[in-house]
Order: C-alpha cells, then structure tokens, then sequence
C-alpha cells in the first residue's frame, strides 16, 4: 500500500470519530469521546492506564522526538 | 445544595496563560535532551497535581446515563481498536516513507513551533483532566 492509502486509513478513521462525536453531541444516542473517556477513567484499572499512556505520549511526543 | 463555582480554585485564572509560556518554553528546547525531559516531566507533573485537586463540576458532562448502557460506548472502542491496529500495521512495515505512523506523520506537523506549543499544552490538559476527581 502507498503512503497516501495509509494516510486515507487515518483519515477514515479520524473522519468517523468526529462524525460519532457530532452525533453524541446533537442526538445524545452515543457517548462523547469525554464521557467515553470518563467511563473508562472511573473502570478500577482506568486511570493508571490512561495516566501510562498519556504519560508515554509526552515523552516519546516531546522529549524523544525528530521535528521537521 | 453546594454551589459549583466554588469548585474553581482561585489560581484557575492564571493557570491557562501560565501553562501556554511553559508549553512555548517546553517545545523551544531540543528533544533528545535532560532540560527537554525535566521541563516535560515537571510540566506533567503539575498537571497532573492541579487536576487532583480540582474537582468537575456541576452540569459538566457525566458518564452516568451511559454505565447502565455499555454499548454506546463500544463505539469508541471500536474505533480506538481501528486506530491501534492501523497504526501497528504501518509500524511493522518498511521504509516509513511508505507506510506512515501517526508518530511519523506528527513529526512533521510539529516542525512549526505554534503546533508543537498547541499540542504540549492540549497534552498537559489531558493529564489536567485524568487527574480530575
């Protein structure tokens, strides 16, 4: 697969998560990406998880990163 | 009934021109370096300590009406799903050129330092809003 059909992949997948949050946000059948996050965030497991990964994404975003 | 403005600590004012100087700051020094490390962790470390001591507030959105119905919230997962395993398929292939990561892809986007300034702080946010009670 090309680079841009990989991009494309990303895109979908982004394109469909704002369209789900738009959806939550003016029918209120779907969660929002904030109550969904909030959901996960109160499971037993959820904040240690979400804290590693958030954590890992600054590191590797701002401190292990090739810019330009 | 307890009101909610309460909540606000008095320091929230200056806290979001506070955390944008030390996004500008954290994103000005070089990666791969001990000041990028300690100014990143030291600003997450904050983050983190001002959401533990904030707590939501009334009229915030609530995941209440959504625990009793989990699969609205399959969704998401479904979609989180998506993302992992799209980018673990471009991660297992080579050159990157040709198959993109989004860690790839954000390296180029973060050469402006506007961006890189916007998204350190969306990131400090975030742990902001995991830390929050």
């Amino acid at each position: 697969m090309s680079a841009e059909g990989v991009v494309a992949g990303y895109a979908v997948i982004f394109a469909a998560a704002l369209l789900c949050q738009v959806l939550a946000r003016f029918t209120g059948r779907l969660p929002t990406l904030g109550q969904a996050v909030l959901w996960f965030n109160s499971l037993r497991f959820g904040r240690p998880v979400l804290a590693a990964a958030w954590l890992w994404a600054g590191w590797h975003f701002f401190v292990r990163a090739s810019w330009g | 009934m307890k009101d909610s403005r309460a909540a606000t600590p008095p320091w929230a004012l200056l806290a979001v021109p506070a955390a944008a100087a030390v996004a500008w700051f954290a994103t000005s020094l070089r990666p791969f370096t001990a000041p990028a490390l300690v100014v990143t962790l030291g600003a997450g470390g904050l983050a983190l300590v001002a959401g533990s001591r904030t707590r939501h507030r009334d009229g915030e959105p609530s995941v209440g009406r959504w625990l009793g119905a989990p699969a609205g919230l399959v969704v998401w997962g479904v979609l989180a799903a998506s993302l992992a395993a799209w980018e673990l398929a471009a991660f297992v292939q080579l050159p990157r050129s040709e198959h993109p990561t989004l860690s790839s892809l954000a390296n180029a986007v973060f050469a402006a330092h506007a961006v890189r300034a916007a998204a350190f702080l969306a990131w400090m946010a975030a742990g902001f809003g995991i830390a929050r009670r």
